[in-house]
């Protein structure tokens, strides 16, 4: 029983900065000062401009530059999911397939799309809990902006 | 109309069902905190699964009591001693269920190399790891388990209740699995993707033990085996005095017994029945338990050939 305390105490200092990710993308990024970002290139001028607004803010957060290239949806979010890729963002269906394979984080804004509305969001690789809190804080707040 | 159990034990079987009834209480309330903090962690949602299904031994049990104390009738002459027999066999496949699901389901999460998703949730205007909340829920479904199970336990043994002692060992599962989820869950927070499935891995080896321990007791009591110890495959040591006793007592007679619910039911084979038989006085341990010996029958040496021994 005499080491209880102890063991609450470096439980409690191994608990600090908690979420970590298991590999280790937020620490990745704030040391190397730099993302690496997807575009899904689809949409109008308003998600472009919601997409890069909300990049911004990542980087600002982070103190980190961001590498961005465009292409088409499926490439991209098969690379975030493989860890090619930091971050993914463009419009994705309500009930989008890649829900499950990647992490979606909540919507910056919403628009009309072919098949009805789309939202646009940034996903994450799954289970990175440190980068993806990050990422939902800077969601939220861009999502809130005028 | 009900038929009454013995005296010895209607005050221990009123308090048994009475926590039965604060167990399904408790329970529920647990499932309920847990589902609303579940998330997509896998050991949450073991935890939750586990949770529910250790509601059954609860309900069979509260079955199993109602019918024992009816009286037996024209299609069940018998009565009903034996529903507490097929309670244990269904609270024995629940608990080995827990354990192999709780096994496939860690195992599958570490060879899909599953990482958890656990993101921050608003709460009162601030920002909270959600793993904060599921540990939280997770400590809560651990004490009312602990104390609960404690309290079955010495009641099933003076019961010689076998599924009211599987719910006993569901109730130590629940908070094993409750606190492996709390170190999945912590294991996750420091970027161990693995530590869920791992922990999970560890208890469910023991949950599995437990009701594969419980199905063989259960079978043997089905398939009309020699009265296992509570909890055990090894004979019952009560029920070992007692057949040295009868062998004693009828010489040249073959003494089998066997157990039907909580009472133990004796047949000597090849002697002759002695007049006035008291059962209480033949009992050969404490007189409190004498209550377990339910019936002793007699097959006469000249009708032995019939009963298809070899």
């Amino acid at each position: 029983m005499k080491w209880t305390p102890i063991l609450c105490a470096a439980l409690l200092a191994g608990c600090g900065g908690m979420p970590k990710d298991p590999e280790r993308t937020l620490e990745r990024v704030q040391a190397s000062r730099t993302f690496s970002v997807g575009l899904i290139a689809a949409g109008g001028p308003a998600v472009a401009d919601r997409r890069h607004a909300f990049v911004r803010r990542v980087a600002e957060a982070t103190g980190a530059r961001p590498a961005i290239e465009e292409g088409a949806a499926e490439p991209l979010l098969a690379r975030l999911e493989r860890g090619e890729l930091d971050l993914v963002v463009g419009a994705f269906a309500p009930k989008s397939p890649w829900a499950r394979q990647v992490t979606l984080l909540p919507p910056l804004g919403e628009q009309a799309g072919r098949g009805g509305p789309v939202v646009i969001a940034a996903a994450a690789r799954n289970g990175e809990n440190g980068w993806i809190a990050l990422l939902h804080r800077e969601a939220r707040a861009a999502a809130a902006a005028p | 109309m009900s038929r009454p159990f013995p005296a010895e034990i209607e005050a221990d079987l009123r308090r048994a069902v009475r926590l039965e009834y604060w167990t399904i209480g408790w329970m529920a309330s647990i499932v309920t905190v847990m589902g609303l903090v579940m998330g997509s962690s896998q050991a949450m949602r073991t935890a939750w699964i586990e949770d529910v299904l250790s509601l059954i031994p609860t309900i069979v049990f509260l079955v199993a009591v109602r019918f024992e104390r009816k009286e037996p009738s024209r299609l069940f002459p018998f009565g009903y001693q034996r529903v507490h027999s097929l309670a244990f066999l269904i609270s024995a496949v629940a608990l080995s269920s827990v354990g192999a699901l709780l096994l496939l389901e860690s195992v599958m999460t570490l060879i899909r190399q599953e990482h958890a998703t656990v993101p921050p949730v608003r709460l009162f205007g601030q920002d909270l790891w959600q793993g904060w909340l599921m540990v939280a829920a997770l400590l809560y479904s651990v004490v009312p388990p602990v104390i609960l199970g404690r309290m079955k336990l010495p009641l099933a043994r003076r019961l010689q209740d076998e599924v009211l002692h599987t719910d006993a060992l569901m109730q130590k599962a629940d908070w094993m699995t409750g606190l492996a989820g709390v170190a999945g869950v912590i294991g996750l927070g420091l970027g161990y993707w693995w530590a869920d499935a791992a922990a999970a891995t560890v208890i469910s080896f023991s949950i599995l033990n437990d009701g594969v321990t419980a199905l063989r007791i259960a079978t043997a009591e089905l398939v009309d085996g020699a009265p296992r110890k509570l909890g055990g495959t090894e004979m019952d040591p009560e029920a070992e005095l007692l057949m040295a006793k009868l062998e004693r007592q009828y010489p040249g007679g073959r003494v089998r017994l066997r157990e039907t619910g909580r009472y133990l039911h004796a047949e000597v084979s090849g002697a002759e029945p002695d007049r006035g038989q008291d059962l209480k006085a033949l009992w050969p341990g404490a007189p409190d338990r004498s209550w377990r010996l339910a019936q002793l029958s007699f097959v006469p040496p000249d009708k032995e050939a019939r009963t298809g021994e070899s």
